[in-house]
């Protein structure tokens, strides 16, 4: 048998060096993502055989119901609605947020102390969060308005007229903090000599965020809003901390549908619902990549 | 514009009208956070006859009556091989330490071997790992929950503590890329000088690298703690009989025993997830905040 060279033992060892570290997780993402989607995709054509116990093959008919669904079910309308409502008003809180996180990153009065309590919706738990405000607009809101006012009221979340404005309330108010951090992180990246040179030729802080800012930025804002797009199809909302699976159609979402319907669902539906995720995923993914291509497009450039 | 500009000076800052109306406008927002908490813990510490006519004022009197109600009535019955039990909240404080040490430090070390990996060895397969990272980033795949569980079930990891971790060993997201930055930002002369020295790869990166790097790691792993400790989603879905704290949180939320319907003994609950991850806040919040922000790492 031929010896191994130097080089060529270094090589091997090399080679084994590195399948030890990723060998286990690439394994991990071959079986939970590769084999998840693989998995998903051949049980959308498959249906649930009681008698038998065994997936057997169904052909599009897991699709056709889900067209057909899409047309007929009310709760599937209004998560189409509420979707893209939570989509658009995120993109102008996005936008409104940059002011804020220019106040943060010019480090003005107590930017450090706003800075800390802008953590807080990132470390308390949404669950929490959304009980407490639940609580708070169902009990003191209408305790008030009966003593202040002497108006009968019912809370914002569970009266029904009123649950959706609520609820997108709370998401845009604790989702507001995620985005004023996320660009004044992104500003600090920005070099303090094209600041100084601005302020040099004496610009005001307006003309700075507009002209010398926004563009530095445009990238991480253009990122979040093609991000956002898969979130029109997996934001809950919130619903599932406020209502548990007993939402009223009114107020669902795609992501909270898909949640809860996993969470209810048993052997026979997976299929179904895979159906309907691939159907999702179909129209996310070339729409992420539209608004890509959109907003490489448009906007400011920082050169 | 110009209206908006330079108009006086305070602290040895130009404050101009737009910083005023911004930091108001910051006032406001970051105060109508801290009260809403506040509120929360107020009102855990009522009796719920205070709370019915003291909707906003302080307690009075002050009890923690409503957390030892809940430490001993509040359970989540499960069936278990066909066998009722009932799970405590010592329990579920048990299952929330497996669950979130065990999730944190099986997901940080896959981030931190793949991208050690991918970092030192510019080979074909490094860089097929580096775009498997960045295409699942931006593909957005909806509704995988079904087949997950599917294949869980099938692989007999459903529903089991370790099952939970083997999901979590995953090197996917926003942390390889910081991990791979940081490895990549480490001069090459530490390798060189490990090497002269005659230190195998595992000796250089346990004993050279990952001092260097365990800043960055240690604050990864705190946030996947944080992010786990409060996430009831995913063991409602995943693990039904083993409740973490959050899990319980929710429960309780819709339980219908009338010793638990009252809204400061539910408070209480939310309270006993919410201070413990508080705590670990105030103690590491130059790391959670300084050595990874969320737009990626700050030096």
């Amino acid at each position: 048998m031929k010896k191994l060279t130097g080089r060529q033992k270094t090589k091997i060892k090399s080679a084994a060096f590195y399948v030890s570290l990723v060998g286990l997780p690439v394994l991990q993402f071959c079986i939970f993502y590769i084999g998840v989607n693989l998995n998903s995709i051949l049980l959308a054509f498959k249906a649930y055989d009681m008698g038998a116990g065994e997936y057997v093959f169904y052909g599009l008919n897991n699709f056709t119901k889900v067209f057909r669904d899409f047309g007929t079910l009310a709760y599937l309308g209004s998560a189409i609605k509420n979707s893209l409502i939570l989509y658009g008003v995120s993109i102008l809180v996005a936008l409104f947020s940059t002011f804020f996180s220019f106040y943060i990153y010019k480090k003005r009065l107590l930017g450090g102390l706003f800075r800390f309590i802008l953590f807080l919706p990132h470390i308390v738990s949404a669950l929490v969060f959304s009980l407490i405000f639940m609580y708070f607009t169902d009990e003191v809101i209408p305790f008030f308005a009966d003593n202040l006012f002497h108006t009968a009221m019912e809370g914002l979340i569970s009266n029904p007229k009123t649950q959706l404005g609520a609820v997108l309330f709370f998401t845009f108010w604790t989702g507001f903090s995620t985005q004023v951090l996320m660009f004044s992180s992104s500003m600090s990246g920005i070099s303090d000599s094209v600041i100084e040179a601005g302020i040099m030729d004496g610009v005001t802080p307006l003309k700075e965020f507009f002209y010398i800012v926004v563009p530095m930025v445009w990238s991480t804002l253009c990122t979040f809003l093609v991000v956002g797009v898969a979130t029109i199809f997996t934001a809950q909302m919130n619903l599932f901390s406020f209502f548990g699976t007993s939402a009223e159609y009114g107020v669902y979402t795609f992501g909270y549908y898909l949640y809860r319907a996993a969470k209810l669902a048993g052997v026979s539906d997976y299929p179904y619902l895979s159906a309907t995720g691939l159907v999702l995923t179909a129209v996310a993914i070339p729409l992420s990549f539209l608004a890509r291509f959109a907003l490489g497009k448009v906007g400011p450039h920082a050169d | 514009m110009s209206t908006l500009s330079v108009k006086r000076k305070t602290n040895g800052k130009k404050t101009s009208a737009l910083y005023t109306v911004l930091f108001c406008i910051l006032l406001l927002y970051v105060i109508s956070l801290v009260a809403l908490l506040l509120w929360g813990i107020m009102t855990s510490l009522k009796l719920q006859e205070d709370f019915r006519v003291n909707k906003v004022g302080f307690p009075n009197p002050l009890v923690f009556d409503n957390f030892k109600t809940i430490w001993d009535n509040f359970m989540v019955a499960r069936m278990i091989n066909g066998v009722r039990r009932e799970i405590y909240v010592e329990q579920m404080l048990v299952y929330t330490v497996l669950y979130t040490v065990g999730g944190a430090f099986f997901s940080t070390l896959a981030v931190l071997l793949t991208s050690y990996a991918v970092a030192k060895f510019n080979n074909i397969f490094s860089k097929i790992i580096y775009f498997i990272v960045i295409t699942t980033m931006i593909l957005p795949i909806v509704g995988a929950a079904p087949s997950e569980i599917s294949l869980l079930r099938a692989l007999g990891l459903y529903n089991t503590i370790y099952g939970s971790w083997i999901q979590k060993f995953n090197f996917l997201g926003l942390y390889f890329l910081v991990m791979h930055a940081t490895f990549r930002g480490i001069p090459k002369e530490y390798w060189e000088a490990a090497y002269i020295d005659g230190a195998g790869k595992w000796r250089t990166l346990l004993s050279i690298i990952l001092p260097l790097v365990k800043n960055v790691l240690f604050t990864i792993m705190l946030i996947k703690f944080i992010d786990l400790w409060n996430d009831y989603q995913t063991p409602l879905l995943y693990l039904p009989s083993y409740p973490t704290l959050a899990f319980g949180v929710y429960e309780l939320s819709i339980a219908t025993n009338q010793a638990l319907s009252y809204i400061p003994v539910r408070l209480a609950g939310c309270m006993m997830l919410l201070i413990p991850i508080l705590i670990v806040f105030f103690i590491f919040k130059n790391k959670i905040m300084g050595n990874i922000s969320i737009g990626g790492i700050k030096e």
